[in-house]
């Protein structure tokens, strides 16, 4: 009797151990026995997503969707209530995105929280965090068709392009190679000189002489011409001899004339003393004049960051915001002028949190930097642009880096929506405190200012 | 009578019999040497039987799986598909008909043996509830065994899976069990353990029935052997049914 009992205890017990080891090994999967954070997040569409699904945290089990409120009208959404394990709580910050991702292209569904900033708080218990809808794989298909659809008609396009294109080409080949082939073979007199040093200085040395000659024989042809006239009327054969002195004596200057001339021409186009030509004397020249204004352009530049010439060219207009420190900047009364023409955006005006937690400008902030450059005119292109960025989140490197993204994003905006000159548009991020006189103490989001040249 | 109307009278008389046994489950005077004598007869005696099915079962379905899930590069759920499979059906129906057979067929040859030699009712003549006595006991411990059973096959099946794959693949134990249990939700555990104790209430209480109510002598005994394992089997493969749709009606994020 005693054994029976005795193994009928064993048989309970080790089942019993079995049930609570089952118990354990799903509780752990479930995180039944950890400290837990609720959270909440807001979804149009949860693509299958259900009650028990799994939620991750950057990437890591972190949890599972506990609730699904059902939303009572088209306008609402369904609010997904998760719970996530309380030692990952630390990654989920208050800018943290939620997504609904699918594991592979068949897999089940589950929740993921993407890490959020470093400079934002920590995500408190029972907060709603922001989520972005999922995107379904049809929409992708759809998508991709479009895309594929688009790039079709383009190639088409391109080619009907490209063949026109490749015709003049052609075309313009065969001549060019009809014109090297003549040069090559010295056809006409441009390939005479090409293919013979020689010759292309005889004929050089040769057109000089006879426009000498030419002007020359004009001047005693006209002599002669007087002389014959003068003999035909007087017919004083006292005179021939004196004549055909004068005539030897212009032949003779006309002669002499031809030589200083052909001297001269020798002189200026041939070789100097040191065996230099004239071509080279003037390519050694310019090079010198470019040398001489790059010196120029550097000494300048050194000039305009000379304390005494600073002022002059400030006021002149020139400046370089690279090399200007946010507290220059504050100080500089070029860039700071109370009636200089400023457009103050906030920050909820221009953005909307972005994939992973960074800013990006949102469809009615860049409405409102179209409308501010609109109401400028067409002058503004022409005007120097700083863009202020500012951010009173976190410490004071991340307010510095958030103002700096904050300007960036909108300088960016701005050069790939309007003509801008790029050296025209520059940024500046000043944290959260604008430059004193402008009514603003303290201010979040970003500031566009115009200046103008005086 | 005609068939039909034979059928539909076991079924009533069944009925009446399952009923008047839970109502004496809660009445006393309680049989607690009995019930221990029969859950060591149910319990104990089956664990062997029990435990070598599933290790069997569990080793066999990972060498079928394997190829199909390895041929769509999903390797790593094989132990996930062990744990659902067995936790979920394989575990409860397979312990509960390899009860059946083995119990429930002991049950009814007993019962109709003690009626055919007359001892039940030397019993009553004792003054002794024959039914609380034999029956509920039987039934009884038929309940309570069952699902510690369904636990022993379960976690045998997975060990089969284990050392299949492990042999396969060098998975460790660590990986095997947290992938095994990756997927398993407390409806998959708990609410498949439990029903088995539905299949342990109809396998005690048919075979009872078919064993206590024979009045065939001899030939009664076979009959009622026969009978028991049958109907308990059928009767249990039909609860299951029914018993699925419940535990989805009651959990319904496990019914996709």
């Amino acid at each position: 009797m005693p054994g029976r009992y005795l193994a009928v205890g064993i048989f309970i017990v080790a089942g019993l151990s079995l049930f609570v080891l089952g118990i354990f090994l799903v509780g752990n999967r479930h995180e039944a026995f950890s400290q837990h954070v609720l959270l909440y997040s807001d979804f149009t569409d949860l693509d299958g997503l259900t009650k028990g699904s799994k939620v991750r945290v950057a990437g890591m089990d972190a949890g599972q969707v506990t609730q699904i409120h059902v939303p009572d009208s088209p306008t609402s959404r369904f609010r997904v209530q998760m719970r996530i394990n309380e030692q990952l709580h630390g990654l989920v910050r208050t800018d943290s995105i939620v997504t609904i991702d699918t594991e592979g292209v068949v897999g089940e569904t589950f929740l993921s929280i993407h890490s959020g900033s470093p400079g934002s708080p920590i995500a408190p218990p029972d907060s709603i965090l922001q989520s972005k809808p999922p995107i379904a794989i049809s929409d992708l298909m759809t998508h991709g068709l479009g895309v594929m659809d688009d790039a079709d008609a383009t190639l088409k396009l391109l080619g009907g392009k490209l063949n026109t294109s490749l015709d003049g080409v052609n075309v313009a080949v065969q001549n060019a190679n009809d014109v090297l082939v003549g040069l090559k073979e010295g056809k006409g007199p441009a390939g005479m000189l090409l293919r013979d040093e020689k010759m292309a200085d005889q004929i050089r040395d040769t057109m000089t002489n006879v426009q000498s000659t030419t002007s020359s024989l004009k001047q005693a042809a006209s002599r002669m011409n007087g002389i014959v006239k003068d003999i035909q009327e007087r017919q004083l054969p006292e005179k021939i001899d004196g004549t055909m002195t004068q005539v030897r004596a212009a032949s003779t200057e006309a002669n002499s004339t031809m030589q200083l001339v052909h001297q001269s021409l020798n002189q200026a186009l041939g070789p100097d003393i040191d065996g230099v030509t004239a071509a080279q004397n003037i390519s050694e020249t310019l090079t010198n004049v470019n040398a001489a204004t790059g010196n120029m352009a550097e000494d300048t530049e050194a000039i305009k960051h000379n304390f005494f010439f600073k002022g002059f060219f400030s006021r002149r207009g020139y400046y370089s915001l690279s090399s200007i420190s946010p507290g220059q900047y504050r100080r500089n009364k070029l860039f700071v002028n109370a009636n200089g023409r400023r457009s103050w955006f906030t920050s909820d005006a221009l953005f909307q949190p972005g994939v992973h937690g960074t800013e990006e400008l949102s469809a009615g902030g860049r409405q409102t930097i179209d409308a501010a450059i609109a109401s400028y005119g067409d002058a503004v292109f022409q005007h120097p642009i700083i863009i202020e960025g500012y951010s009173d989140a976190g410490g004071p490197a991340d307010q510095l880096a958030r103002s700096y993204n904050r300007a960036f994003l909108v300088r960016t905006y701005l050069e790939a929506r309007f003509p801008f000159v790029a050296k025209n548009v520059g940024v500046m991020p000043l944290s959260s405190t604008p430059p004193p006189g402008l009514n603003h103490d303290h201010w979040s989001g970003v500031c566009i200012s115009v200046t103008e040249k005086k | 009578m005609s068939w039909s109307g034979r059928v539909f009278e076991s079924v009533g008389k069944v009925g009446a019999f399952s009923a008047r046994v839970l109502m004496d489950a809660f009445r006393p005077p309680f049989e607690i040497a009995q019930l221990s004598r029969q859950l060591a007869e149910v319990g104990n005696k089956s664990i062997a039987l029990i435990v070598v099915s599933g290790f069997a079962l569990g080793a066999v379905m990972t060498l079928h799986t394997r190829n199909t899930l390895v041929t769509f590069g999903a390797a790593a759920m094989i132990p996930a598909v062990q744990a659902v499979s067995f936790f979920v059906e394989i575990g409860p129906l397979v312990a509960g008909l390899l009860l059946a057979g083995r119990v429930g067929s002991g049950i009814g040859a007993v019962l109709a043996n003690m009626r055919a030699s007359e001892q039940i009712d030397a019993i009553e003549s004792l003054s002794i509830d024959s039914f609380k006595f034999l029956v509920v006991p039987r039934v009884l411990a038929c309940v309570i065994a069952l699902p510690l059973l369904t636990l022993f096959m379960d976690f045998a099946g997975l060990l089969g899976g284990f050392l299949s794959e492990a042999l396969a693949s060098r998975i460790s134990p660590e990986l095997y069990l947290n992938r095994a249990f990756e997927n398993l939700q407390w409806s998959n555990f708990i609410a498949p353990t439990l029903k088995t104790a539905v299949f342990g209430f109809i396998i005690g209480s048919v075979s009872s029935y078919f064993g206590f109510t024979t009045n065939k002598g001899a030939k009664g005994v076979g009959e009622a052997a026969t009978n028991s394992v049958v109907i308990a089997s059928l009767l249990i493969i039909v609860a299951d049914v029914l018993l699925i749709k419940c535990i989805f009606f009651l959990f319904p994020d496990t019914a996709i």
